[in-house]
């Protein structure tokens, strides 16, 4: 189990490199960064004075090296617009996002599984045909129009829920839904898959047969194989939820770090683009780790066979 | 899922079967007959809307005229045209708007899935059939660019780059190579020591040969079921990029972007967020249902790819 664990942080250390790599050279893409921050009336020499405050004259392997160094102490400079270290900026508004990712986290799972399990159990019913049909919809509804849609009529039309902002718990309601709808959707569709494999297998008719109550074959022989790659899903949906999260937090006027970014687009604000895409990246990396080691220590098979991705 | 006509087939081992020929088509339309015929439909008029635009859409899309801003649906204006889906906040007819909206959708989802496959497929097929140091490059490369959030990187990349239909078909065709490649990786491996393998080499094939003539082929399936989700998915990446002001420009009607102008006016006016979105759901929709009967026609085990 040492091994996997180490292994497994050698794996992710790699990908850091790989992650400092891709965020240091978004930068460069366009050949220039200097030209895509100056405003269009700079003078030459304007520009050439900011082109050496930011550093952009000298060799990139030096710039590369500045940025890892000081990005590991937690020093990504500062924001052009907000004249702040742009770290700080970030981490001032993870706690929103995390609030909302959790949130929307916690609403998938508490629906997923209900529904999921009632689906398998009563497989090929009515309720079977409704609500996987209802999942492939949410599945296929787009982020932001359900976000509107839920705004049209709940805050607007019904006027039960805030617009936008962030507060009471009521500003989480329809942010967590919207963000929340795909990986319900995916969710339960995933449980009810596990479960139908879980069982079809011999295990769950031998119980059956020695004379188990439905209910205690289901819950406790059945579910908890179940959960094993349902687990493992939910942790790795982690990232998709922070992606997503810039959408939402767009949409409800959500004060969380995916704004932070399309503000900072807006503003010209690239050293802020880079701190928040390379921080939230490092938070994906660093969850998907937690939940291998999580995954390692529920499923005793996986330290026998090696992780396999 | 309502239907029940197409069971999944238990204990099936060789779970990945052979390519597709117009009779298996044929059957697969059979077994799978309203799911199928629905997203057929469904598909077969966007395209018809995509490609007569000019002709069939009843106004102009990008014509201005303040005085008919945000006029509810089926309202007529005073030389008696019908305005079927409103217009938006400019006074531009949204039904023209979404006709010439779905060119702009179905160019990025098929152009990007394009490049994207090809690319997989290329690399997947080296990967697997060299493996060795080529193919700890490509996976591990692979293994970063998942590291990093999808919609992040897009977003990152698109505010370096700046918003066009191109840069968006660029970022998402070379983006989307490593869900390909890894699926094709895992297929030429398990084929790379097959009998018929062997046989061809025996002959005295080159490794070309043998990769374009007899192992591609057998790739074809996976490749067809998860091109055909990540087509859908695109489409969802590009007007989820258009709506936050990083995909296509403003003067370009695409979905996305009437969607975010209808949503200044949401107090005043539901139709201009709302019938985009439909537009959404049903192409959505359709491309996911075939993309599900598909797969489980072709391969029952492969699993939906994540976002």
């Amino acid at each position: 189990m040492i091994a996997f664990f180490v292994r497994r942080l050698a794996q992710s250390v790699l990908v850091i490199l790989g992650v400092s790599i891709l965020s240091f050279g978004i930068m460069f893409l366009s050949g220039d960064p200097t030209m895509l921050m100056v405003g269009e009336d700079w003078s030459v020499k304007q520009v050439e004075e900011f082109r050496h405050i930011m550093g952009f004259d000298r060799p990139w392997y030096v710039q590369y090296w500045d940025f890892v160094t000081k990005a590991a102490q937690g020093d990504f400079g500062l924001s052009l617009r907000h004249k702040q270290p742009t770290f700080t900026l970030v981490m001032s508004r993870m706690p929103a996002t995390l609030e909302l990712t959790f949130a929307a986290m916690l609403l998938s799972i508490i629906l997923a599984f209900p529904v999921g399990i009632l689906s398998a159990v009563k497989r090929d019913s009515i309720y079977d045909g409704l609500s996987m049909g209802g999942a492939l919809l949410g599945q296929s509804v787009p982020v932001f129009w359900l976000g509107i849609m839920l705004i049209l009529v709940f805050s607007v039309k019904l006027q039960w829920t805030p617009v936008a902002g962030r507060g009471t718990w009521t500003h989480l309601i329809l942010p967590a839904i919207t963000l929340g709808a795909f990986f319900i959707a995916r969710n339960a569709r995933m449980v009810r898959s596990c479960m139908l494999d879980v069982l079809g297998m011999e295990y769950v008719t031998t119980a059956r047969s020695k004379g188990l109550r439905e209910f205690v074959v289901i819950y406790k022989h059945a579910l908890r194989n179940a959960l094993i790659p349902v687990v493992t899903l939910i942790g790795l949906q982690f990232g998709a939820l922070l992606g997503g999260a810039v959408i939402t937090e767009t949409i409800f006027a959500w004060p969380g770090v995916g704004r932070l970014v399309i503000q900072a687009i807006q503003g010209k604000d690239l050293p802020l683009v880079q701190a928040a895409v390379t921080v939230l990246a490092l938070s994906f990396v660093l969850i998907n780790l937690l939940v291998d080691y999580l995954y390692c220590i529920l499923d005793p098979r996986v330290r026998i066979t090696g992780y396999k991705a | 899922m309502t239907d029940n006509v197409a069971p999944r087939e238990k204990n099936n081992t060789s779970h990945i079967r052979g390519g597709l020929s117009p009779k298996r088509l044929l059957i697969l339309l059979f077994r799978l007959r309203p799911k199928i015929i629905f997203s057929l439909l469904t598909m077969a008029c966007i395209f018809f809307f995509a490609l007569t635009a000019q002709w069939v859409s009843p106004h102009d899309p990008i014509k201005v005229n303040v005085r008919y801003r945000l006029q509810p649906p089926m309202w007529k204006d005073p030389q008696g045209n019908l305005y079927l889906l409103g217009t938006d906040p400019l006074g531009r007819d949204i039904a023209s708007r979404l006709i010439y909206g779905s060119r702009i959708s179905l160019m990025v989802g098929l152009t990007s899935v394009l490049i994207g496959g090809l690319l997989g497929l290329a690399l997947g097929l080296f990967s697997g059939y060299y493996g060795g140091r080529l193919d700890d490059i490509i996976m591990r490369v692979g293994d970063i660019q998942l590291a990093f959030p999808n919609i992040l990187l897009y977003v990152a990349v698109l505010a370096v780059l700046g918003g066009s239909v191109l840069n968006i078909i660029i970022v998402l065709g070379f983006t989307g190579w490593i869900q390909y490649a890894r699926v094709i990786r895992g297929q030429v491996m398990s084929l790379r020591e097959a009998e018929f393998v062997l046989a061809a080499r025996t002959l005295g094939a080159s490794n070309l040969v043998i990769m374009t003539r007899h192992i591609l082929w057998h790739t074809v399936s996976p490749l067809i079921v998860i091109a055909s989700f990540a087509v859908a998915n695109n489409i969802l990446i590009e007007s989820s990029l258009s709506f936050l002001g990083l995909g296509v420009p403003p003067a370009i009607p695409s979905w996305g972007m009437i969607l975010a102008e209808g949503r200044e006016y949401i107090r005043q006016a539901w139709w201009p967020v709302t019938f985009p979105g439909l537009a959404f759901v049903v192409t959505i929709l359709s491309i996911n249902l075939l993309g599900d009967a598909l797969r489980d026609y072709l391969d029952p085990r492969l699993q939906r790819t994540p976002l």
